[in-house]
């Protein structure tokens, strides 16, 4: 191993972006006594008289000593060890973390740290641009309109201004992939304040061409909605960049969207939001109350951020045929009412989150075609009046656990488990739980196929069923 | 890369290395290097030492451009030099503590002419605080003070070893 030597770059205040280490008190002029501490620039001094008028710091100044650096600034007095002739251990600390951003500095290959007490260290190059996410050739697209970057000619030559329709829009990337929309009737339409192109969600789209090789990595999408990064592939070939198919977006207007191959670390993927945000995208999705159709088809994304969903109470098609997903995460469901085929078609979900559903009361066709699904949560049901088709075709789903449906309101469940894989304990699980639901009124059917047959234990729940009014059809024939 | 986090060793011991010897009762790393950086002049950086529900503490940071020069070879070592720190008001000298400071001593081998670069970086350093690193597995080896004695012990047609002695601060 070569013998590695740094000769350290003297950092000083002017390289001191900001902190999150308070400054002492700074010395003004008055009257100090015995073992004050004032702080002069970078420096402390303590009174060693037992009253002082004096100014530290100074030539003249024989009641204060020098007490060495500033808390702020002794990581950087370049000392951590003592003699005689120097102030001993001077050391930054702070309760939890400390957090320097410094620029002004030269190129960097090294940093050491000594005289830690730490748990980990981070060290983070700071974006100033979204454009730096490009500076290495990376592919993708950038755009955020303006009076710049939309235009009403699919040859960008003509700004666009208030009320026009962008055929359009300036990728902003450096890699040339410009968004277009030949058709007139399609172009969304360029607003101001803040300056973003809204969409009718009927048919308005801007098309790029993803070029060879497509995009594998992170997309950012600011609306007026909200605000959230999203794990992508997207195939070469033409993407919609607004409604897929003009029809469903989270939201009726883009303020900016960044599209990176290669994925975005969580600090890039907060700073382009940030970003956004400041040029007027709405933060969260807190306030949407309707998730309707919000990520309908888009079959592009991998992973899906943990928005906030709090507000939502209709969700249907929400995430239909998202079926580049392999996880969900637990977002806030706890308002939700409607989940009509919320889910229906991820068929890549190889697992779903145990998240609040205690308010919905329609999961028809919820979880349909979600083929990848094994197992399921023990979710709350008890609002619950229709489940016709909710798991229908989850042709992998083996394991329901018991009492699922012990408190559910409704007895709607019409093809609700056909095409399944269920084992004989999971059909007996949910035989039993409709028992000790003791819905007898109102719809009542339910339906089983593929898997596994009852056992004695499902067809004496099966009984119990049948003599309260139930239609009951299972694998097996029973 | 942008960001490097790196999660501050613990108790586990090195394997082969002196530190465990001499620090037995220390079990958390108090040194941290890296030398795979690669941040361009003028960018904005962030550093964040973080001990959570504790007090987080460094002594120094230290950064810039790390020139490297030949093999470290086994003879390296470690000493220490516990040092008293006084302080003299009047007629009274009172203790204030005492703290440990090292003196590390590398061999290293420089070949294919490499001296001369090395001895124009030493003649830089002299007087002068830099970071020094040995092998990566050798935590020991990473010293921060001030060149102390630098001495060609062997020299043949264009391959030196030089026994390098570093005060840490």
């Amino acid at each position: 191993m070569t013998l590695r030597i740094i000769e350290p770059f003297a950092i000083t205040e002017t390289n001191i972006d900001s902190t999150n280490v308070a400054l002492e008190t700074a010395w003004t002029a008055g009257t100090y006594t015995l073992g004050t501490v004032r702080r002069v620039g970078e420096r402390l001094f303590e009174v060693s008289a037992a009253s002082t008028t004096q100014q530290p710091g100074l030539a003249g100044s024989t009641e204060w000593f020098d007490a060495g650096p500033a808390n702020r600034y002794a990581a950087f007095d370049l000392q951590f060890g003592a003699d005689k002739f120097r102030v001993v251990e001077t050391i930054t600390e702070r309760a939890d973390s400390i957090t320097y951003t410094l620029e002004g500095l030269p190129r960097l290959s090294a940093m050491a740290f000594f005289g830690l007490r730490a748990e980990t260290i981070e060290i983070t190059i700071l974006l100033e641009s979204p454009l730096e996410l490009f500076e290495n050739g990376e592919q993708g697209v950038f755009f955020e309109p303006s009076t710049a970057t939309a235009f009403t000619d699919t040859s960008r030559t003509a700004a666009a201004s208030p009320g026009n329709g962008v055929a359009g829009l300036s990728d902003l990337s450096g890699r040339g992939n410009h968004a277009a929309q030949a058709t007139a009737a399609a172009r969304p339409a360029y607003q101001t304040t803040p300056d973003r192109i809204t969409i009718d969600k009927v048919d308005d789209r801007m098309i790029i061409t993803v070029p060879s090789g497509g995009f594998a990595g992170t997309m950012v999408l600011a609306t007026n909605h909200g605000t959230a990064s999203y794990g992508v592939t997207i195939p070469a070939g033409p993407y919609d960049i607004g409604g897929r198919g003009g029809l469903y977006f989270p939201g009726s207007a883009i303020v900016g969207q960044l599209i990176r191959n290669g994925e975005l670390i969580k600090y890039e993927r907060e700073y382009v939001e940030a970003y956004f945000i400041g040029k007027g995208a709405t933060a969260s999705y807190g306030a949407v109350t309707s998730f309707a159709d919000f990520w309908r088809d888009w079959t592009e994304i991998t992973s899906f951020p943990l928005i906030d969903t709090s507000a939502g109470t209709n969700f249907v098609l929400a995430w239909q045929n998202c079926s580049g997903l392999t996880s969900f995460p637990l977002i806030n469901t706890a308002s939700g009412t409607n989940f009509v085929g919320a889910w229906l078609g991820c068929s890549g979900l190889t697992s779903f989150p145990l998240i609040d559903m205690s308010s919905g009361t329609n999961f028809s066709f919820t979880w349909r075609f979600c083929s990848s699904l094994t197992s399921f949560p023990l979710i709350n049901t008890t609002s619950g009046t229709v489940f016709n088709f909710a798991w229908d075709g989850c042709t992998s789903l083996a394991n329901i656990p018991a009492g699922m449906f012990n408190g559910a309101s409704g007895g709607s469940f019409a093809s609700a488990f056909t095409n399944t894989a269920l084992t004989q304990t999971s059909i007996d699980n949910i035989l039993v739980s409709l028992v000790i639901s003791g819905i007898s009124a109102g719809t009542r059917v339910f339906d089983q196929s593929g898997g596994s047959a009852p056992s004695s234990t499902g067809t004496n729940a099966i009984d119990t069923l049948r003599s309260r009014g139930w239609t009951v059809t299972v694998t097996g024939g029973y | 890369m942008r960001q490097i986090t790196y999660n501050i060793q613990d108790a586990t011991p090195y394997e082969g290395s002196f530190f465990r010897w001499f620090f037995a009762p220390q079990s958390l790393e108090r040194t941290h290097a890296n030398f795979d950086l690669n941040i361009p002049a003028g960018k904005k950086v962030r550093v964040t030492i973080t001990n959570t529900g504790s007090t987080a503490a460094v002594s120094t940071i230290a950064m810039g451009l790390a020139d490297a020069y030949g093999v470290v070879e086994v003879a390296s070592t470690r000493g220490l030099r516990s040092r008293s720190v006084k302080k003299t008001e009047g007629t009274l000298t009172s203790l204030l503590r005492r703290t440990p400071a090292s003196r590390v001593g590398y061999r290293v081998h420089l070949d294919s002419y490499t001296a001369d670069p090395f001895w124009r970086t030493i003649n830089d350093l002299d007087g002068v605080a830099a970071v020094f690193a040995g092998p990566d597995d050798n935590p020991e080896f990473l010293a921060y003070g001030f060149v102390s004695s630098c001495q060609t012990v062997a020299d043949v047609r264009g391959i030196t070893k030089v026994q390098l002695e570093v005060e840490t601060l």
